[in-house]
């Protein structure tokens, strides 16, 4: 089995220009837990929503609600987001991306083919085979 | 894809367990420790809450350091009571791996507890399930060699790679390329004949080789003969690049000659050691 017969296509991304409340809307409008970060069709980095979390300011913050939110749009994504993240290709065997999200910690894995973002593999997908129901 | 598997052949046991108590930089600390997602919280022996390693990271200073300077808190202002989840899913330890493959789907949370009378005996989370994937992906679905060269001499003798690239090859149902490299012709016959015999000559040990090649291959493997002439080790290297090969198997003194430049494994098997090595 391929990754290719799992990926689903990218259902958003973001620019490097983008700021942490981008993401986080871009998250929410799409319900997804990551987002690659993309300049020119090129993959730059990944986001995801722990990440995300852990960069937001705390409950415990000084800042006012209207101070906080104006400052979640002026910090980019690129100040948070994992550079270089491992990728895979679509003919890469579904047992190798596997062993990549499990020992990475990500629950995505960018598809990428001559350099450019094809597609996502999600861990939550691959697990979802083991729950039955879909073929193979 | 659904596998007969028990959640207590998977799960991850034991546990570290924290208390509603327990400040968050403990909590983080143990978090990471165990490598799970979510960690149990015990109050009396009594299993009350699960805290997140997700919400943990919400209520912790930001990571950028442009806004971490507004913030006072530290972790362990914070105790695990305060963000623990008292929802928790739990499954018995003879439940299916299926069971928590569902769950984990529907993201109702990052990991489930196996308890067993009331005790927490083990966690299962993505990570156990991608464990479980991976064996049961590489049990369907070994990982196989495509294609395999085989570097054959000018006689049985010089040839001991050639019963084990069969071997291989019949096993991984690989495609095998045998590729003969003639010794180029002594240069004094060279200097004694016309070019146009030469070539003729060059020819003709080319269909032989060729001929010789095919009587060694049995009809029921997917073959291809090449030959070529000159430098044996610099051919084999050509071929392998060329026709994307994923294991050379060659005699000893070739493999050794080859392996820093061959663009993929190579298989040395010492002369000699072909009646051992078919076996």
């Amino acid at each position: 089995m391929r990754v290719g017969e799992r990926m689903r296509p990218v259902a958003v991304s973001l620019p490097p220009t983008a700021s942490l409340a981008d993401a986080q809307r871009a998250m929410g409008t799409h319900s997804v837990t990551w987002v690659p970060v993309v300049e020119d069709g090129r993959l730059v980095g990944l986001i995801g929503d722990e990440d995300l979390a852990a960069a937001w300011p705390s409950p415990a913050t000084t800042l006012t609600v209207g101070e906080a939110t104006y400052q979640v749009t002026t910090v980019p994504v690129t100040a948070v987001m994992r550079t270089d993240p491992p990728v895979v290709v679509p003919d890469s065997p579904l047992a190798d991306a596997a062993i990549l999200l499990r020992d990475e910690g990500l629950g995505v894995l960018p598809v990428v083919e001559e350099g450019r973002l094809v597609g996502l593999l999600s861990a939550v997908d691959l697990v979802a085979l083991l729950a039955g129901g879909t073929a193979a | 894809m659904k596998i007969d598997m028990r959640v207590k052949v998977v799960m991850k046991s034991p546990v570290p367990t924290v208390e509603p108590g327990t400040t968050l930089g403990e909590a983080e600390t143990l978090l990471a420790q165990a490598g799970t997602p979510a960690l149990p919280v015990m109050e009396g022996g009594r299993l009350v809450g699960l805290v997140h390693r997700r919400d943990l990271r919400r209520v912790r200073p930001s990571t950028v350091p442009a806004l971490a300077r507004y913030e006072w808190a530290s972790p362990d202002r914070l105790r695990v009571a305060d963000v623990m989840r008292r929802e928790i899913v739990t499954v018995a330890p003879e439940a299916e791996v299926a069971e928590v493959a569902r769950i984990l789907k529907s993201r109702e949370a990052d990991a489930v507890l196996v308890v067993d009378g009331g005790e927490v005996v083990g966690l299962v989370g993505i990570r156990e399930l991608l464990t479980v994937l991976v064996r049961e992906l590489e049990r369907r679905w070994p990982p196989r060699l495509g294609r395999i060269l085989a570097a054959v001499g000018a006689d049985e003798r010089a040839a001991p790679a050639l019963p084990v690239a069969l071997a291989i090859a019949r096993h991984h149902q690989a495609r095998l390329i045998l590729l003969h490299v003639m010794a180029p012709l002594r240069p004094r016959l060279v200097a004694e004949v016309g070019r146009d015999i030469l070539e003729r000559v060059a020819a003709q040990r080319r269909a032989h080789a060729r001929q010789w090649l095919t009587s060694l291959v049995p009809a029921e493997l997917d073959v291809t003969v090449a030959v070529a002439e000159n430098d044996e080790a610099a051919e084999v290297v050509a071929v392998a690049s060329r026709d994307a090969v994923d294991l050379i198997v060659a005699e000893t003194s070739l493999a050794q000659a080859i392996a820093h430049q061959a663009p993929c494994p190579v298989l040395a098997v010492p002369a000699g050691r072909t009646q051992h090595a078919s076996r």
